[in-house]
C-alpha cells in the first residue's frame, strides 16, 4: 500500500553565508520535518535533513550547506 | 497558457492532480537533489536520476539511445504515452529531460509548470515509495541533433558572430567572479563567458511560484538582449541543464525556429586551452 502524505506549514527563509546566500526551506511531512537548503543564485541544492522537529532538521541541513558552501571557489 | 507558441507543452498542477492515473499518461519526477523523490512524490510518478540514468555514465554525454530505450520501456512508456515532467529548482533538470527525449525523438512530452516547488506549496500530496509499472516496448529515433550545439559550431558562432549567445549563468559565473555556483563542485579551470554571449540568468524566466513567465514578458526579456527569432540561438551554462530551461523557453513557449543547447557548457569551454574568454559583465 502506498503511503500517500500532504506537505504541511512550509516555511522559507534567506540567510546569509559568509559573501553568498542560502535558502532554507522547511515543511512537515508526516511525522517528520524535511529541509532543503540552497545556494539562491542559481538554487541549486545543497543539503537536506530530517528530523522530528524543525529546529533539528534545520539545523543538520544547514551544517551540511555551510560546509559545501565554504568550498566555493572564485576566480584566479 | 499564457498566450505561449506551443502551449501544449505545459500542464499545470492541477492537469496533473486529474490526470496522473490515465493509463496513457506517466508522471516523471527529475530532480537535482536526486534524494528529493524519495522524500514523496506526486502519487504514481516514476523517479529519474540524472546523475546515472539520463547520461552516458562512461564519457561524457547524452544518455545512449539503447539506454533511452531502456529506461522508457522499464518505466511503462511507449512511443504513444504522454510523458509529464517535473522536477525542483523549477524544472531545470526536467526540461534537460524533456531535451533528450526530443533528441531522441518522443513526440509528446511535456513539462508541469512551477515543478515540485509549486506542487508542493499548494499542499499536494506526496506519495513514498517508488511507483512500479508493467514493461513496455520502446523505440526511439534519432538523434536529432538540431537541437544540440557542441564545441566547434559555438566556437564558430562565437568567432564569426554567427548566432546569439545566451549565458544563463549567475552574474557572478558569467563575469568570472566565480568558478562555479556557490558550494557546488563542477568547475572549471577559468571563470568567464563565452565573448559575445549575453548574460540572461535561466531564473528570469520564471515567476517566484516556479511557473513561467508570460509570453509577453519573455519575448521583451528576450528581445532588449538582441536575442530575435531570426538568429539562431545558442544557449549554455555549466553542465547544460540550466540552458536546457532557456531552451524550452526559446524553442517551446516563444517558439523560437533555431535554438539549440550547448551541453558542453562551460565546464568544457573553461577548461579548454587556448579558448577565448571574455572576463565581466560585458559580452
Amino acid at each position: 500500500m502506498t503511503e500517500v502524505l500532504k506537505p504541511e506549514d512550509r516555511q522559507v527563509r534567506i540567510e546569509k553565508e559568509g559573501e553568498w546566500s542560502i535558502r532554507i526551506v522547511s515543511y512537515k511531512l508526516g511525522p517528520n520535518y524535511i529541509c532543503t537548503v540552497d545556494n539562491v543564485d542559481p538554487g541549486a541544492n545543497l543539503a537536506r535533513s530530517e528530523a522530528p522537529s524543525r529546529e533539528e532538521a534545520e539545523s543538520a541541513a544547514i551544517s551540511k550547506a555551510r560546509h559545501m558552501i565554504g568550498k566555493t571557489r572564485t576566480s584566479r | 497558457m499564457a498566450n505561449y507558441a506551443n502551449s501544449e507543452v505545459l500542464v499545470s498542477t492541477e492537469w496533473v492532480e486529474q490526470h496522473k492515473k490515465d493509463p496513457n499518461v506517466r508522471v516523471v519526477e527529475v530532480d537535482v537533489d536526486t534524494k528529493a523523490y524519495d522524500e514523496g512524490h506526486v502519487e504514481g510518478a516514476i523517479g529519474w536520476n540524472w546523475q546515472s540514468q539520463l547520461c552516458d555514465t562512461v564519457r561524457r554525454d547524452v544518455i545512449p539511445r539503447d539506454q533511452l530505450e531502456k529506461l522508457l520501456s522499464e518505466s511503462g512508456i511507449d512511443n504513444n504515452t504522454t510523458i509529464i515532467i517535473y522536477g525542483d529548482n523549477n524544472n531545470w533538470f526536467a526540461c534537460w529531460a524533456l531535451w533528450q527525449l526530443k533528441i531522441f525523438g518522443h513526440k509528446d512530452a511535456r513539462i508541469m509548470n512551477g515543478g515540485r516547488k509549486k506542487w508542493i506549496e499548494e499542499g499536494r500530496p506526496l506519495s513514498k515509495g517508488p511507483a512500479e509499472y508493467a514493461a513496455k516496448s520502446y523505440k526511439a529515433s534519432g538523434p536529432d541533433n538540431s537541437i544540440r550545439a557542441f564545441l566547434q559550431q559555438t566556437m564558430e558562432a562565437s568567432a564569426k558572430k554567427r548566432a546569439a549567445l545566451v549565458d544563463v549563468r549567475s552574474p557572478d559565473e558569467y563575469s568570472g567572479k566565480i568558478l562555479s555556483p556557490p558550494g557546488l563542485p563542477e568547475t572549471c579551470q577559468r571563470g568567464g563567458h563565452i565573448p559575445g554571449a549575453a548574460s540572461i540568468p535561466w531564473g528570469k524566466n520564471c515567476n517566484e511560484d516556479g511557473t513561467f513567465k508570460s509570453a509577453d514578458d519573455l519575448k521583451k526579456m528576450y528581445e532588449s538582449a538582441g536575442v530575435t527569432p531570426d538568429k539562431e540561438v545558442i544557449a549554455y551554462c555549466r553542465i547544460g541543464e540550466r540552458s536546457s530551461l532557456s531552451w524550452f523557453v526559446l524553442k517551446y513557449l516563444l517558439g523560437y525556429p533555431k535554438v539549440t543547447n550547448y551541453d558542453g557548457s562551460w565546464t568544457e569551454w573553461g577548461n579548454l586551452v587556448n579558448a577565448p574568454i571574455a572576463k565581466g559583465e560585458q559580452p
